[in-house]
């Protein structure tokens, strides 16, 4: 992908080591998105109230939505993860509606921003599992429960792992993607027409309720792994 | 080939071809199957409005899961057509 329309930080004459321009861009911007997501909140955690009013009502609705997903999915004990999960969605869904600003990119447009969350997930999740069940416990979930069935089992589990990160950044990538593709192509095609914002503002408008879904996704997906790694105990 | 435009080959036009076919057969899979969800979670609401909360979150786990076969066909199409 070319970032030439992300005009807003070119001024920022600089790359960073070993980066091309266009990936400093996507750390530029990710930087962005990780103000975009720290200020705000860091505002209202300053300012907490015992009646809260206004703006302090918009994130504790939102946190309070996101602790009553982790408590449904994961179980009480998934608060302790709260963390995590919450950064996720935070951060993803900054980074979704920093790319629908003219001038600037989404972080999460680039595979790599993407990549990382994953990975950051796999590796959290798969630790989890270790801690809670023990080396021998958890991979012994990867052999199901019927001992004859075990190695197709086992080699199934395993790709499945693996593909849990895949899927995940392009997921995400791909709706990035194929948003910014769409709004391009239909401004282009229209572009000679007198309504030639039309179609592009809807695609525009439809990608404002599409961010913050596709953030609330990755969180839940993270959840469900989350899940899945600490109370396979339960489940089989 | 002498029915295409210059500089194009057989390879570009059923590039072309499969980008098309990829994210159009890919994207009918995903539609029966979030339309599956979405109509048995609001059929499952208007029976039991007190578990809607309760349902969201798998009812999105699945229409996620479905839409992200479209989103690999979507990915497949999107290097095809960088192909052409």
């Amino acid at each position: 992908m070319d970032h030439t329309e992300a005009v807003l930080l070119s001024f920022l004459h600089f790359t960073l080591p070993g980066l091309t321009h266009a990936q400093t861009m996507v750390v530029e911007y990710t930087w962005i998105a990780i103000l975009l997501v720290i200020v705000p909140l860091a505002f209202v955690a300053a300012n907490l109230k015992r009646v809260p009013r206004g703006y302090q009502n918009v994130v504790e609705s939102l946190i309070g939505a996101l602790e009553g997903y982790i408590v449904t999915i994961v179980g009480t004990a998934g608060l302790k993860y709260f963390t995590l999960i919450a950064s996720v969605f935070f951060f993803i869904a900054a980074a979704n509606y920093l790319g629908l600003v003219p001038g600037c990119l989404a972080p999460t447009g680039a595979l790599t921003t993407n990549a990382a969350w994953a990975i950051i997930v796999f590796v959290f999740y798969n630790f989890l599992g270790f801690q809670k069940h023990g080396f021998i416990g958890y991979i012994k979930h990867f052999f199901g429960p019927i001992w004859w069935m075990a190695p197709v089992v086992f080699v199934v589990e395993i790709i499945s792992q693996f593909a849990r990160p895949l899927s995940l950044s392009f997921r995400l990538f791909a709706n990035l993607l194929a948003g910014e593709t769409i709004i391009k192509l239909l401004f282009s095609v229209a572009l000679g027409s007198f309504l030639f914002f039309v179609p592009s503002f809807w695609m525009l408008w439809e990608s404002i309720i599409t961010a913050p879904i596709q953030a609330f996704v990755f969180s839940l997906l993270t959840m469900v792994y989350i899940g899945g790694a600490i109370g396979s105990d339960e489940e089989h | 080939m002498e029915g295409l435009a210059e500089g194009k080959t057989l390879i570009s036009a059923m590039a072309a071809l499969g980008a098309g076919l990829a994210i159009g057969l890919g994207a009918i899979g995903a539609g029966i199957g979030i339309g599956n969800a979405t109509g048995k979670y609001l059929e499952s609401c208007a029976r039991q409005p007190e578990m809607q909360g309760k349902l969201f979150p798998w009812f999105m786990l699945g229409a996620v899961l479905c839409e992200t076969t479209a989103l690999y066909a979507l990915t497949i199409s999107f290097l095809l057509f960088f192909k052409i």
